[in-house]
């Protein structure tokens, strides 16, 4: 049972990384943008959120501030992200796929670059912690009552951005299913055509359901090096695999906001399995671990056969996704 | 009442470009490469705190400053040109194959596999099996979203980058397996050289630089001049004209994709035994994403693939080598944000390319009366561009004609000379008629 836990919580955690991805992802292909630079955007927002905790921690150590600007900083490099992207599929009208890769190289080089320039700058040689952000972030209901219990091990003992995750998942469903607003930004993602003669704004509504998107994705970059690397800058590659089993989970989740909850634990439950496989009672040598850190992306390609051959209606794509619109082409 | 009164004009507005020259297109590329560079230039002179002077000097050292280096140089140029060309049919048809990383570590594998086991064959023997061995592996590793693409549609572009971690895993158990209880991998056959690609000269490169620049050349025929680059940019343009026109999709479609993995598993073959004789999981970098970037800026023109890769090489390597030289606050990383700037220009710069800007009356009105205070300045200044761009598309025209005619010669020559008494060959007149015809039905839709 301890071990399960420890595989459980390390998911959680993991999990909401990819879930906050995911989230903005959704939100932008309603719109009918699929915006491959999920990584970039997740990387630009654990680079701003780690620059402004480290910096802001050698001038002062009020816990207001400490926890709001690195919110704030995140969640705006990843809307920069997401408001570059719109620039050129929307306004100039390029390539999406072309700009969305694109978006992840320059985010991952910006990440890596700006990260490491922040460490060495401050003095340090190749690590640094932003130790006291990151405990912040942390406090958990479980921490702060001295609760032991495994329910309150699973389920009360993270740092407030993992409830906020699903938090803002519910919203969006709301946002997305019952209300005006999301009626309109679903048409747009299903027809921009009609959605335009019907007199709702499409760039408009395009430009903001991008930003915020990104901004969203931006969050999953901030839990994963506050929370997850407890504060502390890593170049790891795998923030970048991160986000692209975020765009994964979009197809996972057959776009409801609601399915990315579980689907996400489940993703980081299936990357760690290699690591917790004693709670199976099994054991791996080097080389089957590496085969099975294969299983999340196995169970996506599984998942996309298994959707196209369904063939289900409200299982599909919004049916403009990946196309631009361009009024003067009708 | 006046109508015009009522409507508000907007202040710009956008409208398509027919067709356009391609010196207007190579102009506008140009001046965004330019301003890429130039920008690059300043975020370098920001960071690494040198002068503009410095910055460029150490920018050309880094491809051209020794032999060393400038061999590195081309044989990076050489490969990513390889895997761009690798994708470039596929893109054609609409395939969004983004695996070509997972492709080239199929093809590295391949190669790999071979080295690993097979000491006892002979040197060529080996170069041989590990050749075929890679462009297999690679085309049934992009085959195998071709197939499901087409038989149940799934979604080829996650589908392809999901393979891409795959490879990477299989990359990582393999590496796992072979070093034992070495810390890392060492290079294979480092005694006997088994199975390393001979050097032409001292240019350790060159087969690959020479193999690419043929298919270079083969691949631009293969998509303007044959047969089966004409159904590709069918099924590219419509897939239900493809298939009224009576063509075999299924197959065109894999056949291309396979083509476009076979390529992709060349490069990881050059990677393993031309280059490296090692095999690691980032082998190919985040090459194939550039790739993919540089193919779709060159309109999937190979001789445009070529120039765009000697750019991006130039960069990037240039970039590390001011990294090297600047203070130690810089790291590698600045070479993915510099080529990134220059990904980006070359995006944004297809707007111009595609679209025009149409002003608002009263701003025509402004611009007209200064372009003819221009023209009445200096009059012999537009008729001389004029000419000179005249010239220049008649220059293209003709060579584009002369080609294609001596492609024609060509092909009738060999047919007569193969088969005395082949039959009516073609039929792609026949097609583009249908062609015609479904777009003329399509308009009246």
């Amino acid at each position: 049972m301890t071990s399960f836990i420890s595989w459980w919580t390390s998911a959680v955690v993991f999990g909401t990384v990819i879930m906050y991805g995911a989230l903005g992802e959704i939100l932008t292909e309603k719109s009918g943008h699929l915006n491959l630079g999920v990584p970039g955007m997740v990387f630009l927002g654990a680079f701003a959120g780690f620059a402004s905790a480290f910096l802001l921690e050698q001038k002062t150590t009020n816990p207001v501030v400490l926890l709001l600007i690195p919110l704030i900083c995140a969640f705006a490099a990843g809307a920069l992200g997401g408001l570059i992207y719109n620039f050129f599929t929307v306004t100039l009208k390029a390539n999406q796929n072309v700009t969305g890769l694109a978006l992840t190289y320059l985010g991952v080089g910006i990440g890596s670059f700006g990260g490491q320039y922040v460490v060495k700058a401050a003095g340090y040689e190749t690590f640094a912690r932003a130790s006291a952000t990151s405990s912040i972030y942390c406090k958990s209901i479980a921490k702060l009552g001295g609760l032991t219990d495994p329910f309150s091990k699973m389920f009360l003992s993270y740092g407030f951005l993992i409830y906020l995750a699903i938090i803002v998942a519910v919203i969006m469903f709301i946002i997305l299913k019952k209300t005006r607003v999301g009626l309109n930004l679903r048409s747009i993602g299903e027809s921009p055509a009609t959605a335009d003669a019907a007199g709702i704004n499409v760039t408009k509504y395009k430009y903001l359901a991008t930003i915020i998107g990104g901004g969203i994705s931006g969050l999953g970059g901030l839990t994963y090096v506050l929370i997850y690397c407890q504060g502390g800058w890593m170049t790891a590659n795998s923030i970048e695999a991160l986000g692209w089993l975020a765009v994964a989970l979009v197809i996972f989740s057959t776009w409801k906001p609601l399915n990315a909850i579980w689907g996400s634990y489940l993703f980081a439950l299936l990357y760690w399995f290699y690591t917790n496989a004693n709670v199976f009672h099994m054991e791996f040598n080097v080389v089957q671990a590496d085969l099975v850190q294969m299983l999340p992306y196995l169970v996506t390609i599984l998942v996309l056969i298994f959707i196209s051959l369904r063939k289900k209606k409200e299982n599909q794509p919004p049916a403009s996704l990946g196309l631009n619109y361009f009024r003067e082409d009708r | 009442m006046n109508n015009q009164a009522i409507v508000k004009e907007p202040f710009v507005r956008i409208k398509r470009r027919g067709t356009t020259s391609f010196l207007y297109r190579s102009f506008v590329r140009i001046v965004a490469i330019f301003f890429a560079m130039l920008f690059a230039t300043a975020f370098l002179e920001g960071v690494a705190d040198m002068s503009f002077s410095e910055i460029w000097k150490y920018l050309i050292d880094g491809a051209t400053v020794n032999s060393t280096t400038r061999q590195e140089y081309w044989k990076e140029v050489m490969l990513l040109l390889l895997i761009s060309l690798a994708l470039t049919p596929a893109f054609k048809m609409k395939f969004w194959n983004i695996g070509g990383q997972g492709q080239v570590l199929i093809g590295a594998l391949a190669t790999s596999i071979v080295m690993f086991y097979g000491k006892g064959m002979s040197n060529s023997g080996m170069i041989i099996t590990s050749f075929i061995f890679s462009i297999v592996a690679g085309g049934i590793w992009a085959a195998i979203p071709a197939i499901f693409k087409v038989k149940l549609n799934a979604n080829e572009t996650l589908f392809t980058l999901m393979m891409n971690y795959i490879a990477i895993q299989l990359v990582a158990a393999s590496i796992d397996a072979w070093k034992g209880k070495a810390s890392a991998l060492p290079q294979f056959n480092t005694d006997t050289r088994l199975g390393y690609l001979p050097s032409i000269g001292d240019n350790t490169y060159g087969i690959i630089m020479i193999c690419v620049l043929v298919i270079t050349v083969i691949l631009y025929l293969y998509m303007k001049h044959t047969k089966h680059g004409y159904e590709v940019s069918v099924v590219g343009e419509s897939l239900k004209t493809a298939k009224y026109a009576g063509m075999n999709t299924t197959w065109i479609i894999v056949r291309t994709v396979f083509l476009s993995g076979a390529l992709c598993g060349l490069c990881g073959f050059f990677y393993v035994a031309g280059s490296d004789y090692l095999i690691s999981t980032s082998t190919s970098g985040s090459y194939g994403f550039t790739a993919i970037i540089v193919s779709w800026a060159a309109s999937f023109n190979p001789f445009g693939m070529l120039i765009l890769s000697i750019i991006m090489t130039f960069m990037s390597k240039g970039t590390l080598n001011v990294v090297n030289y600047a203070s130690n606050t810089l790291n590698q990383y600045t070479a993915y944000i510099t080529v990134g700037i220059l990904l980006f220009f070359l995006i944004g710069c297809e707007f111009f390319i595609q679209y025009r800007m149409v002003f608002n009356s009263k701003l025509q009105a402004k611009f007209d009366s200064n372009s003819e205070k221009i023209h009445k300045a200096i009059p012999w200044w537009f008729s001389f561009w004029k000419k000179v761009a005249d010239g220049i598309d008649a220059c293209i025209a003709a060579v584009q004609k002369w080609i294609s005619v001596n492609l024609a010669k060509l092909k009738t020559a060999l047919i007569k000379l193969f088969k005395k008494n082949a039959p009516e060959q073609p039929k792609e007149e026949e097609v583009e008629a249908v062609v015609k015809d479904e777009k003329e039905v399509g308009i009246h839709d």
